[in-house]
């Protein structure tokens, strides 16, 4: 099992890490691990396009939602049952898929390996670990098996060092900006629910404020390579928010058939 | 053997895979845990979502069926499937 994930997996991602690497016209870890995160947050949030763009349209026919939701408050089956309906009738559908999202955690946990891997270097030389060498494909195992690895993000963050602050802040920062950003899109529904709905809003609340302190924390913990992946996986987030919610005052309120499948 | 106990014996598998379901529910679940306020309409595609689907269905079918069940409505829902209601029976 370990060695299939291996092979499929973390070895693909690993040459591409070195690869992209190898070709930048200055050999920099750090950029080529924010052009790996960004090519793969892109491939991963093409599955999740359509969702997106869905919800933005349920914002305009948020009052009709309002109405089911509090009719049949008392009965959460009903109320799902009716909320599904509604979503068919008006051809928008917010959800994301729970497929995508079982194929997505294992190549997330393959990329945080790489980034560990490609900062395992000998601490003399800076050249790769043998284990690591050994994963390369072709020319990149003869040449990484000798030359060192610049962990010099733009010349003066070392990226194979633990407890770096202020990418640990910077990531942290990031991060509250994007669940705030949510927050905001967030329609006050929540507070003439149930009680149960009400008990999740407050529980949503907190996490806003808990998931950055807790990045910042482990940001620390981690060499900064990591922490450099983790604030350019956030900042994607919030560009991609950014970019979706941007036109939203010029829509009409009328549900436009998005996603017809 | 006290009926009782064969009973708890046999019920322990399906009692430990609830157990998952649930502390995945609390933790990672993009619809019921820690992260459910990045989507504030929710996540699954289907009523029930897909871990309350699989609680329910291990829970009357237990591990084996209901797992097939279960493993049967996360491949449903994919990004080509309308989603929905889609109760266990």
């Amino acid at each position: 099992m370990a060695a299939f994930f291996n092979t499929v997996l973390y070895e693909p991602l690993f040459n591409g890490l070195i690869y992209i690497y190898d070709i930048l016209p200055w050999k920099d870890l750090g950029i080529a691990i924010i052009v790996l995160t960004l090519l793969i947050k892109l491939v991963l949030y093409l599955p999740s396009r359509s969702s997106i763009k869905s919800q933005k349209t349920l914002q305009e026919t948020q009052p009709k939602l309002d109405a089911i939701k509090a009719k049949y408050k008392d009965n959460r089956e009903e109320m799902g049952k009716q909320l599904m309906n509604f979503y068919k009738e008006n051809k928008v559908n917010p959800f994301s898929s729970c497929l995508p999202l079982l194929i997505q955690l294992p190549i997330l946990i393959a990329l945080y390996r790489v980034f560990f891997g490609g900062l395992t270097t000998d601490s003399q030389t800076g050249i790769l670990v043998t284990d690591q060498v050994q994963h390369l494909y072709g020319y990149l195992k003869d040449v990484y098996a000798t030359t060192p690895i610049n962990a010099m993000f733009l010349g003066f963050v070392d990226l194979a060092k633990k407890g770096n602050y202020i990418l640990a802040f910077i990531a942290g920062g990031l991060q509250f900006m994007q669940g705030k950003m949510m927050m905001r899109r967030k329609p006050e529904i929540d507070t003439k629910g149930s009680k149960d709905e009400g008990k999740a809003a407050a529980m949503n609340r907190q996490m806003m404020y808990f998931m950055p302190v807790i990045t910042v924390i482990f940001g620390i913990q981690f060499p900064a390579g990591l922490t450099l992946y983790w604030a350019t996986s956030t900042l994607f987030q919030v560009g991609q928010q950014y970019l979706i919610f941007r036109d939203k005052k010029n829509k009409t309120g009328q549900p436009v058939v998005i996603d017809q499948k | 053997m006290p009926k009782k106990r064969i009973n708890k014996l046999v019920l322990l598998p399906r009692r430990a895979v609830l157990l998952l379901v649930k502390a995945y529910q609390k933790t990672l679940s993009p619809d019921h845990g820690l992260f459910a306020y990045k989507h504030p309409y929710g996540y699954c595609k289907h009523f029930p979502t897909c871990s309350d689907y699989t609680f329910q269905a291990v829970g009357k079918y237990g591990v084996v069926k209901g797992g097939i069940k279960s493993a049967k409505r996360v491949l449903r829902c994919n990004p080509h499937s309308q989603g929905g209601y889609d109760p266990i029976d």
